[in-house]
């Protein structure tokens, strides 16, 4: 087990330098120069003050002489700064990051809790009313654009009802208010954010769930297991579940990288200063070494994500071992 | 003394495009103590009587259309779930064909087998239930019960599983044990050693037996009473030694002749 993490940790150094060639190659050659944001709406700046910005930013040289030298910044944990504002990109991405994390953690946990129960039960009453009245909500959530239905809810409960502040994590007093202020304040940005989040993603893994609970059913030790006496229930907990429920592993892994990448258009639409909107300015001004850290970060934790997962199948499934 | 009694049984089952009549108004007796085999190909429908009696039928996505199965006198199909459930695995055991997918791969074979004795004996405190999963792991004749105990399914051999089934199937003492084809997807060479310990815990046990099978040797080699399955009926039943001798129907025949 040790030998089969130290390989994956290994193999795994050249897929990430090859994710940031590719993520260098595109950002380099997608139309458009960092220097344009800072330069186009300037109607005096010269041309040779042009010129000097480029030399500044390094923007003048080949583009494998630019990876190479951004590679062995990053080699030593630096990210460069901020073409926009001079600030460390590794400052701007990390004061971004509790944001992110706490409305996707939420989104997760809300989506475990909801879709998990609802798999399960839909799987154990096939074809019943709330199986049939479940599958036509799936399809809706799984089909409805998710800027649209951010959009709706700040109209309805934002708007109309009053409800639920409709952007931001904060009130612009937050700093006034007390210690449980605070904390309403927080929770009642973040409802609508995190419902919107959480309303695709339970959508496909309550299906998920479902189809992994039929398939656990059919199985033959579950006849074993009823032909030993046991009752439905206890069938479901004892024999049916842990089995439907490996594959959670997986998506859980899969969703880590999301933790901290935010979504670009669900922190956009709710100006919610998490790395998702980060990550969307930083394309629009072209702001090369937020989005290069960006892009580094995600990938790691993708890769990570993907050796914890494959760690916990082991751990969970006594039939794999690694070697 | 008959311990059961199937009466005009009818399995259905439902395909994706139609209605598949398994079992068609089959009857028959099963005596205390004896060993009854039925015997068909597969598509016969003899394992669909066992599930039936097993209250399985559900699970493979059939239907019961009509008849009763009597165990000592009471109708199975008119009880409900929870009294059929006190029944199955305690009075009433099956073991099944195929030892590698009968056992669930992520639970230890020990808690598997302790879970057919807990589930009759909520009562029992862990030293018995480990006293009694070593018993029934030595009546099978696995003697590295601390190994066994502590094994998951894929960690044992074909023979090994399918004593461990045999061990779950007596742990509560059955009056009754079905054996589904319980030697189908093993070596040759095993074979006959799990169907003679099936024989010896039978008489050791005082089990009445339903085997079933498509191998007409093992028939003849265990049973006192022999029922020929063809699509979905009982085409000759009775003593297997006369069934052999003085075959009447042309299918049973064809059987014995192959």
């Amino acid at each position: 087990m040790f030998q089969y993490l130290v390989k994956r940790l290994l193999y795994s150094i050249p897929i990430i330098i090859g994710i940031t060639v590719l993520t260098f190659g595109v950002m380099y050659f997608t139309p458009g120069k960092p220097i344009d944001t800072m330069t186009d709406f300037n109607p005096q700046i010269t041309s040779e003050a042009k010129e000097r910005l480029v030399k500044l930013y390094g923007l003048d040289k080949p583009v494998h002489v630019q990876y190479w030298n951004w590679l062995k910044r990053v080699a030593v944990f630096d990210f460069g700064k901020s073409f926009k504002d001079g600030r460390p990109a590794s400052e701007k991405i990390i004061e971004r990051l509790p944001a992110t994390i706490l409305l996707n953690v939420l989104s997760i946990i809300l989506m475990l809790v909801i879709a998990v129960p609802v798999g399960i039960y839909s799987a154990v009453r096939k074809y019943s009313l709330f199986d049939r009245v479940l599958t036509v909500v799936v399809f809706v959530c799984f089909s409805a654009p998710v800027f649209w239905v951010a959009l709706m809810l700040m109209i309805v409960f934002g708007l109309w009802l009053g409800w639920f502040p409709i952007s931001g994590l904060t009130s612009f007093d937050f700093s006034e208010l007390s210690f449980f202020g605070k904390t309403w304040d927080l929770a009642s940005h973040l409802v609508l954010p995190v419902i919107v989040s959480t309303l695709g993603s339970f959508a496909v893994l309550s299906r998920y769930i479902r189809s992994g609970m039929l398939d656990v059913l059919k199985q033959d030790y579950i006849k074993t297991a009823y032909s030993k006496g046991l009752s439905e229930r206890q069938v479901i907990f004892n024999h049916a579940l842990k089995n439907a429920l490996l594959p959670l592993i997986t998506i859980i892994g899969l969703s880590i990288p999301g933790l901290i990448g935010g979504s670009f258009i669900i922190e956009t639409v709710f100006s919610y200063p998490g790395m998702g909107r980060l990550g969307f300015d930083a394309i629009m001004a072209r702001d090369y070494p937020v989005i290069m850290g960006i892009g580094v970060i995600s990938a790691f934790l993708t890769l990570l994500g993907n050796i914890i997962a494959d760690v916990l199948y082991a751990v969970a499934d006594p039939r794999i071992r690694y070697r | 003394m008959n311990i059961l009694e199937i009466k005009n049984l009818s399995v259905e089952y439902k395909t994706s495009s139609s209605i598949v009549g398994a079992v068609k108004n089959v009857s028959f007796n099963v005596k205390k103590g004896e060993t009854f085999v039925i015997v068909g190909r597969s598509g016969s429908g003899k394992s669909t009587v066992a599930s039936a009696i097993m209250d399985l039928t559900g699970i493979d996505g059939g239907k019961i259309k009509s008849g009763s199965i009597f165990y000592r006198g009471k109708d199975l199909l008119k009880m409900t779930f929870d009294e059929k459930r006190v029944l199955k695995g305690s009075k009433i055991s099956m073991i099944f064909q195929d030892p590698q997918s009968y056992l669930n791969p992520v639970i230890k074979v020990g808690k598997q087998i302790a879970e057919s004795f807990t589930i009759h004996n909520s009562q029992a405190s862990n030293d018995e239930i480990r006293k009694r999963v070593d018993e029934a792991l030595k009546k099978v004749k696995l003697d590295d019960t601390e190994r066994i105990f502590n094994s998951y399914p894929h960690q044992l051999s074909g023979g090994q599983k399918q004593r461990v089934l045999i061990a779950m199937a007596i742990m509560n003492n059955p009056e009754f044990l079905i054996a589904d084809e319980p030697t189908t997807g093993l070596d040759a060479s095993i074979q006959k050693q799990i169907l003679d310990l099936i024989n010896e815990l039978k008489n050791t046990l005082g089990l009445t037996l339903i085997m079933i099978t498509h191998n007409m040797r093992i028939a003849r080699r265990y049973s006192d009473t022999m029922a020929v399955m063809h699509n979905g009926e009982i085409v000759e039943i009775g003593n297997t030694e006369e069934i052999f001798k003085n075959p009447k129907h042309e299918y049973t025949k064809l059987l014995i002749n192959v």
